[in-house]
């Protein structure tokens, strides 16, 4: 009866080591077995012991757990990283799958773990969902319907009072990029360390709610029901190659083999991890989360560099504009002071000694002068000559002297 | 390039599209314009500087206007000289000038907005007083 039932093959690396498991499904819940460990220099023989597991249960899936760092969730599907869907536009994504040849049907994030655990407990008020898996830090802040942000802190060689300060400066880094703080924290802590729990109880809020389970119980239960698997690594690299029938038919064990990455990718050593922790804590005091708000100002430089050239050329425009109104203005002016200069000139050298100005209006526009005339004819032939549509009158005054007047347009 | 635009976040991407726009939409036409007004600036500084040369005025030396040392410089050039505010930056400029001397007032009349920034806004009257003339004109600021 045995080979009938379905079974859930778990497996992950942490440091040397493979840890081994697998569990009976069944309607009430999974029944584990005992957990077997495994020597990086016994990967035949650990991956033998897969075999084995499944041969003894045709009906079983083998789920392992992305430990990777460079992991993060996103709100749209990259199809050049390996991804997986958590929930509606919400995908974990990484640079590749890197389970070695190990046999492996479902491959999950800690993200997608993480939201398994806690979506019924999501509203819409933020939230703060903390993952601690193999000394790493899954951090995702999250409501019912987004996951907003998300980034992983690796805490290898810190004390358990670190950790609570990594987790403090987590809240700290994205209340500078969102100015939010989550209304809620809820922590998942894999590793079976009281002292660690009791730290992060004392060090933080009384308000995060600390929940402690084992990475093998948490992909059991995510193996244990068709519809969690949709949260998976494995399922999206799958379809990609044409193979949709991971949950339809138990022999479909994906054996990474065709993928060309060693587990040693996976190798977690010390040099590893300090490399990995180093980066992490740039990553969250200097990186992702502050690396987006980095991002947008630095979007902003090529805004001001425009708004301030705008401004420049929009004054210096202004400025040149009145200058040149200004000088306009003068040439203008000039001009008709010496076109009326000229107009003086020729009535003043045309009466001569012909005529005495008793009063002129002149214009550019038009000339009347009035005054005594003494010789008639060479003022008329004078004025002519400059006017020669002018009006000139004589009229005889009462002291036997002659007054003049002309009167003509320009 | 493409490619690094795409993994920019939202906000960085709009920001980048509205650098964009002001630069296309504003900058460029400013730029432009600008150095059309250079271009223009020049012309007529060329312009106003062949009058300076003309007159054997310094260019650069036109005042704005001042009605006391305006007054003096008439009484040095042509004759006695009143000046009468009608409001709005405009004068009444009232002349006395010599019957003889009014080449040394058509010399004034044509280098006037060369000295000082004013232009003449009316006819001139002239009216026969005794042994000189009485010229009037309206002048305004420029």
């Amino acid at each position: 009866m045995g080979n009938q039932q379905y079974v859930t093959i778990t497996h992950y690396k942490e440091r040397e080591f493979y840890f081994l498991n697998h569990a009976i499904q069944t309607h009430d819940g999974f029944i584990p077995k005992d957990m077997e460990q495994f020597h990086e220099s016994e990967k035949d023989k650990f991956i033998e012991r897969i075999r084995e597991l499944q041969a003894q249960y045709p009906q079983s899936q083998v789920i392992s757990l992305s430990l990777n760092l460079n992991q993060k969730v996103v709100h749209e599907i990259d199809n050049t990283k390996a991804s997986g869907k958590i929930f509606t536009n919400n995908y974990v994504v990484q640079d590749k799958i890197d389970i070695g040849n190990i046999p492996t049907t479902l491959y999950f994030s800690p993200f997608a773990l993480l939201y398994e655990e806690y979506k019924n407990k999501l509203d819409d008020k933020l939230t703060l969902l903390i993952g601690l898996f193999d000394r790493k830090l899954y951090i995702m802040f999250a409501t019912k319907d987004k996951i907003h942000e998300s980034w992983t802190i690796g805490t290898r060689g810190l004390t358990e009072k670190q950790v609570a300060d990594r987790v403090y400066k987590s809240m700290k880094a994205y209340y500078k990029i969102s100015y939010k703080f989550a209304d809620h924290i809820e922590m998942l802590v894999t590793d079976e360390s009281p002292k660690l729990l009791k730290v992060l109880r004392e060090e933080l809020s009384l308000n995060i709610l600390l929940k402690q389970n084992t990475i093998h119980n948490l992909l059991h239960h995510m193996g244990g029901e068709p519809k969690r698997t949709s949260s998976s690594f494995i399922k999206s690299s799958l379809a990609k190659m044409g193979d949709e029938s991971i949950m339809k038919n138990a022999e479909d064990t994906f054996v990474q083999g065709a993928l060309s990455d060693n587990l040693g990718n996976l190798k977690l050593n010390d040099n590893y991890v300090d490399d990995n922790v180093s980066s992490s804590s740039k990553s969250l005091l200097g990186g992702a989360a502050v690396g987006s708000l980095f991002q947008n100002l630095l979007a902003l430089i090529p805004l001001l560099f425009v708004l301030g050239m705008g401004a420049f050329f929009s004054m210096k425009n202004a400025e040149l504009e009145k200058d040149i109104s200004l000088k306009k203005e003068q040439s203008v002016a000039q001009t008709n002071n010496a076109l009326l200069a000229m107009t003086t000139d020729d009535i003043f050298s045309a009466m001569g000694k012909n005529a005495e100005l008793k009063e002129a209006v002149i214009s550019n526009s038009k000339v009347e002068v009035k005054g005594v005339v003494w010789g008639i004819e060479p003022l008329r032939n004078s004025l002519n000559k400059i006017y020669n549509n002018g009006d000139f009158s004589i009229k005889p005054l009462e002291n036997f002297m002659t007054e003049f007047s002309f009167k003509s347009k320009i | 390039m493409l490619a690094g635009l795409k993994q920019l976040p939202l906000v960085s991407k709009i920001i980048f599209v509205i650098s964009l726009v002001i630069l296309f939409a504003w900058v460029i036409p400013s730029m432009v314009h600008y150095f059309k007004s250079v271009q223009a600036q020049e012309e007529q500084a060329t312009e106003l500087q062949a009058n300076f040369s003309k007159y054997g005025i310094a260019s650069g030396n036109t005042k704005k206007f001042n009605k006391e040392s305006f007054i003096q410089d008439v009484l040095n050039r042509v004759g006695k000289a009143s000046v009468e505010p009608l409001g709005d930056k405009s004068y009444t400029l009232k002349l006395e000038v010599d019957k003889d001397k009014i080449s040394d007032f058509n010399t004034f009349l044509e280098t006037l907005s060369l000295r000082y920034l004013v232009k003449i806004t009316s006819p001139i009257i002239f009216k026969e007083r005794d042994k000189h003339i009485e010229v009037t004109m309206t002048i305004e600021e420029i």
